[in-house]
This record gives C-alpha cells, structure tokens and sequence, in this order.
C-alpha cells in the first residue's frame, strides 16, 4: 500500500503530464529543460506542507510551482547545463515536439526570451493574472513584472511579425495582432 | 485573454496535444518518488523536531520498529462532576541499567566567532539546513552530494554555521535548546539504513558528539520537556508488519501543525514521563483521533484524546487523568493551544469562540476569553499578559498553518501588517518576543500566493525581518540549499 500522496502524484503523471509538459515548454529554454522543470516542480509540489485531496488542487499548485522554479532555477548560471546532463542520464531523452509551424516559431520566439520574460508574459497573458498577482506569485516586484511583460511582449512581437498598440498605455498588457490576420486589435498602426 | 495570450495559449494545447501519448518512464518516475520520500523524511526528522520546549512537537527516535509489548494501563476516569479523580499510580521505572554507550559523532564542529553560543539569547534559532551540491543529477546523488549544517542564526538574520554533520548521518534534528547553552537535546539518522533509524540524545555543539538515551524505547515520539529536565513521550504501541509501506506511524495530532501535512497511520500511543534521572513513568495510552497532544507551559499537564474520545487531560505529578465533560457539545472544538501556564484554550466552531479550561479545575465551565474569525491554532502565552496564535485563514489543502496573531482583552489581532496581501504562514514557532513563520510553502491554487520565505515578525511592533527562503537558494560555495528546519531558542 502506497502513501496518499503517492497515489495523487502517479494520477496527476499518468493523468495531466502531457499538459503540465506544455506549460513548462512556454516556461523553459529547451525540451529538455522543460521536462525537468516539470520533475523539479513534482518534487517540490509533493514535498510541500501542502495536503492535496483532489487531483485539480494538485495541478493547480504543480502548475504554480512550474512557474517559480523557472525563475528560481535561472539563479543557477549552470541551470540550463544540469537540465541537459541530467536528462541525458536517464533512460530515455524527452521527446522534441513536431508543431505546426506557427507554434514552433512562437516556441523559438520564447527560447529567446530570459526566464523572468518568459514567466511574466506567460502568467500575464496565458493565466490572466494581475500584475500583482504575478508579482507575488514570482517575488518580483510589480514594476518588474511591467518590465518583463512588456519587453517580452514587445519581443514576440518583433519576432513574430505582430504589431502592437501604440495607443496602449498600459504598456503590460500590450495588445498585438497577429500577421495572419486572425487577431485584431485596437488603433492604428504602425 | 490577450491576442498575445491566445497564441501563447494555441501553442501551449498544441504542445500537449503532439506530447498527448507521452509519460515519463518508470524510472523517470519512481526516481521522483524516491526524491520526494526522501525529502519528506528529511522534513520530517529535521523540521518535525523544530518546536519550542513546552509545546508539543515530536522527536522521533526510531520508527518503522519491531512490535512493542503493552506496558499496564493505568484506568481512565470520566469525570461528570468533573473532579479529577486520582487514578493508578504507575510504577516507575528505574533508569536502565545498561552499559554505558559511547557517544556518537555526529558532527564536525566549524569555526565559529569566541563565545557565540553562550551570548546567544532568547529567539536566536538553531537551523538544520540540508542542501545538495549545485548542479547534480538528483537520480544519481551520491550521500556526498548531499550535506547538512546546523546553523545558528540571530534574531537578525545572520547565520553561523556550527556543525556539519558528517557524511554516514543523513540529518541531526533539534527538538529542545535554551539559548546560550551548547548542549542541545536532538536527534540523528544513520542515511545508509534502509530504514531511518534516528537516534535520540544529547548533542554538544562544541564538539558534534551525541549522547545517545538508549533507555527510551524505540519510537518515542517527543511531545515536550519541562523546566526541572524531564521530557514528555509518546510511545507507540503497534506491529511493524501493520504499517502500510510509505506512511508515517504517528498520533494525528501529538505534532500539531507538523503532523497536519503528513501521511500517518492510527495508531495507540503510551504517554511516558522520563525524568531528568532517567526514571520514566507510563501514564497510559492517548488516543490520536480529536485533540492534540500537547504539554502545558507550565509542564504540569498533558492534554490529548482519551481512547473514548473525549478531551483528555493527564496530571503528570499525580498520573490523574481526567476526561473533560464541560466541552460544549454541540459545537465542534479543537484543542487550540494554551492560554496561561495550565489553561487549556478551545478552538470552538468557525467563527470561534476561544474557551479555556483550567486543568486543575476541569469540572468548572470553560470560560470565554475572546473570538476569531478563523480557527485558532499553536496557541501560548507569552509571558505580557498576550498570547501568541495563528490563526487558519486558508482552506484546504493549506490548513496546517496558522497566520499569527496575538489574543489580548478578548481580541485577536492578527500580526500580519507588514505581510504582503498574498502572503500565509505554514508553520509558525514563537520566542524571543517574535514569531517565526514560513511563508507560502503551501498554495490553495486561487493565483495568488506570495515568495516562499522564512520571517521573524515582532510580536509588538510587527516588524518583519526576512531570515532566507526556504529552497532554491544558492550558496557561496555552491550548495543548493533544500529543506531545512528550525527551533526558536527560548
């Protein structure tokens, strides 16, 4: 008989690993990377003083910690080498992703983002949380997130072949429109 | 969502619609497995011990050990005229006679500033920090990449390393210091048993050697010690072959907060009593299954479950035990602290009414002595005529902890001012005129939590000072520090 967590933990791999997987993929530099920030944020999730009683709540806060531990993990020069070699010793490498090709250039496009932009546009603009609230979450203060989140945004942009809002004030929820014209935004541009 | 947020988000489902058929490998996984059992077995014999000395927190000393017999029960009386009644007087047990057992070095003394242990006072800590050698593949650690220090840190922040413990102990947990003193009653487990075996003692700072107390039986559970140097126990009646694989065999609530978070197994435990001579006393089993476990500041009392389930309190000078009738029955009471050197504080219904029941007097009715809006937990007083709490403003799966607050003329202030707005404690120690907290180590999954951090907050004034976060910290010389633990000196 195993221990509750255990069961929780094997569900939510078995389970969501595919989903945690892609969250970790916006958040990290390289697949390999992202495998192992998934691993690192297990491990922290289920040796927390967290009490899970459903696999949501367990997500919620893998999820999180996926998050954090892309930043914590940037504090490490090395971090980037230790995710390749540790990687590499185990059985079997990760998988790289075969995308569509729009979706492989918006993933090229984050690669070239810092770990900070990365986690800030994506907390921003995927989760739809507040300044604040991604402050908090990432224990940076609100006027580096604005920071992050706009010269991430503004990043994307250029690389993606978007344009923003000029008229847009709130310079950390740029709007962008996409080339493919699927998007609009408001104002002109230019 | 943003334009922008959408195409993140497309990229994000389609990343996981192409990896939809992947998991990681069974090794993949079980190594996770193994990281994070052995992380919470280090939390658990590190921080488990981190308690202030008259509220009951554990010490482990051996655990997962072979079937112990049951010693007499002394009877249990309920008490509907509620006066207690004297009951068995148990027969102590004269120290062991055993062979004297040479210490145990434990730990390499580090040079430390001239006479910094002794001018240590009251809210310095003494910090257990594990940490892991940056940059190594955890699936194949070697125990020289991992290293434990135990620290003093002062009420400021600074940290002095005491010792290293050496590489054949996984972890030397505290469980009871009195600041300025070198000696210190803890605790080490051999890391290459397959099966964590701590062993309890003594522990001189000085010179990183362990007295071991063989006469304890194996197990014990460290619930408190009193000022005249006799601690308090909790021992584990049970057979190993019971224990399901994975789980910790525990009272639920002899830890308070610690045990909150942790896997347990039910389990009948023996209060035992050993004196400062060694003597040891079994004042009968406590029950786990309602209220804590803990010793009153004035090392008098124990307060616990008795097997019938009602509200225990257990006189350790006479070995009286009292079942408490005047608990309301009608509302749902949780055994929140103390507020006074023998008055047991209640936790009753959300938003509580906080009762205290004298436990020399148990019969007469619980009196109000104030109400919160949440639960009240890991109560005691501080010695101003206040006392310290914490509050459980979050819900499950972070309800271990409380937010500190003090009770004063029947209101609860909380001491959180100078927290941020997402900021929550998981675990809280009081001393030194301060309360000590984790922040953030757990997350209701709302988006909102702050840094996880460790904090000294002021109990009058709610200056806070930041002590450390809690992981990803890198060292000078290149350790990552991972879990540790910590016990306010009093």
């Amino acid at each position: 008989m195993s221990a509750r967590w255990e069961g929780i933990l094997e569900q939510l791999v078995q389970e969501r690993w595919s989903s945690l997987l892609a969250r970790a993929t916006l958040l990290a530099a390289t697949p390999s990377e992202a495998e192992d920030l998934v691993q690192d944020a297990l491990v922290a999730t289920f040796s927390s003083r967290a009490r899970f009683t459903t696999l949501a709540q367990a997500e919620s806060y893998v999820r999180r910690a996926i998050a954090t531990r892309s930043i914590d993990r940037a504090r490490s020069a090395a971090s980037e080498r230790r995710a390749t070699d540790r990687v590499a010793v185990r059985p079997q490498r990760p998988v790289e992703t075969t995308l569509p090709g729009l979706e492989v250039d918006v993933l090229a496009a984050l690669a070239r983002l810092t770990p900070r932009q990365r986690a800030c546009v994506v907390l921003r603009h995927v989760e739809d949380l507040s300044v604040a609230q991604t402050a908090d979450q990432l224990g940076l203060s609100q006027g580096a997130v604005k920071r992050y989140t706009s010269d991430a945004a503004s990043a994307l942009q250029r690389w993606l072949g978007t344009t923003t809002d000029p008229e847009v004030d709130d310079h950390d929820r740029p709007t962008v429109e996409l080339v493919d014209g699927r998007s609009t935004t408001k104002g002109d541009r230019s | 969502m943003s334009d922008l947020g959408q195409l993140l988000a497309a990229t994000e489902t389609a990343v996981a619609r192409a990896r939809s058929a992947e998991t990681p490998t069974p090794d993949a996984l079980a190594g996770t497995l193994r990281r994070v059992r052995r992380r919470r077995a280090v939390r658990h014999s590190v921080q488990s011990m981190a308690g202030v000395a008259v509220v009951g927190v554990l010490g482990v000393t051996t655990w997962l050990s072979t079937h112990l017999t049951d010693p007499p029960i002394p009877a249990t009386t309920t008490a509907p005229t509620a006066s207690p009644a004297p009951t068995t007087t148990p027969r102590p047990t004269p120290p062991a006679a055993a062979p004297a057992v040479p210490a145990v070095h434990v730990g390499t003394p580090l040079p430390l500033p001239d006479g910094l242990i002794e001018s240590s006072t009251a809210g310095w800590m003494l910090v257990s920090d594990v940490q892991s050698r940056t940059g190594v593949d955890p699936y194949a650690a070697t125990p020289d990449d991992y290293r434990t220090l135990l620290l003093l840190v002062s009420p400021t922040g600074e940290r002095y390393p005491v010792l290293e413990v050496v590489s054949d102990r996984m972890s030397v947990g505290v469980s009871r210091w009195t600041a300025g003193q070198p000696m210190v009653l803890a605790s080490s487990s051999d890391g290459a048993a397959a099966e964590q075996e701590d062993l309890f003692g003594t522990l001189d700072l000085r010179t990183g050697d362990l007295a071991p107390w063989t006469d304890l039986p194996t197990s014990t559970l460290w619930i408190g010690g009193t000022r005249d140097g006799a601690t308090v126990w909790a021992s584990p009646q049970w057979d190993r072959t019971e224990i399901p694989e994975g789980t910790v065999p525990m009272p639920r609530n002899v830890l308070g907060s610690q045990l909150r978070m942790t896997e347990f197994t039910s389990i009948v435990f023996h209060l035992l009593v050993r004196e400062a001579d060694g003597t040891q006393r079994d004042l009968g089993p406590i029950d786990d299954s309602r209220y804590v476990t803990s010793l009153s500041p004035d090392g008098a009392w124990v307060s616990a479950t008795a097997p019938g389930g009602e509200l225990l309190l257990v006189d350790l000078r006479s070995a009286t035990r009292t079942t408490v009738s005047t608990v309301p029955p009608d509302r749902t009471c949780t055994v929140a602290g103390w507020s006074g050197p023998h008055q047991l504080l209640l936790s009753c219904g959300t938003p509580a009414d906080l009762l205290a029941i004298d436990a020399t007097t148990p019969s007469s009715p619980p009196r109000l002595v104030g109400t919160s809006e949440h639960r009240v937990v890991d109560a005691t007083p501080i010695g101003d005529g206040r006392v310290a709490l914490g509050i459980v403003t979050q819900e499950a799966p972070c309800d271990g902890g409380g937010d500190p607050a003090v009770l004063a003329d029947g209101v609860v202030s909380p001491l959180t001012g100078e927290w941020g707005p997402y900021d929550h404690s998981t675990f809280l120690r009081f001393g030194g005129g301060a309360v000590v907290t984790e922040l953030n180590d757990c997350y209701v999954g709302h988006g909102r939590a702050g840094r996880q951090r460790t904090v000294r907050t002021d109990l009058t004034t709610g200056e806070v000072t930041e002590l450390s976060v809690l992981e990803g910290e890198v060292t000078d010389d290149g350790w990552d520090r991972s879990v540790w633990g910590w016990l306010v000196g009093q």
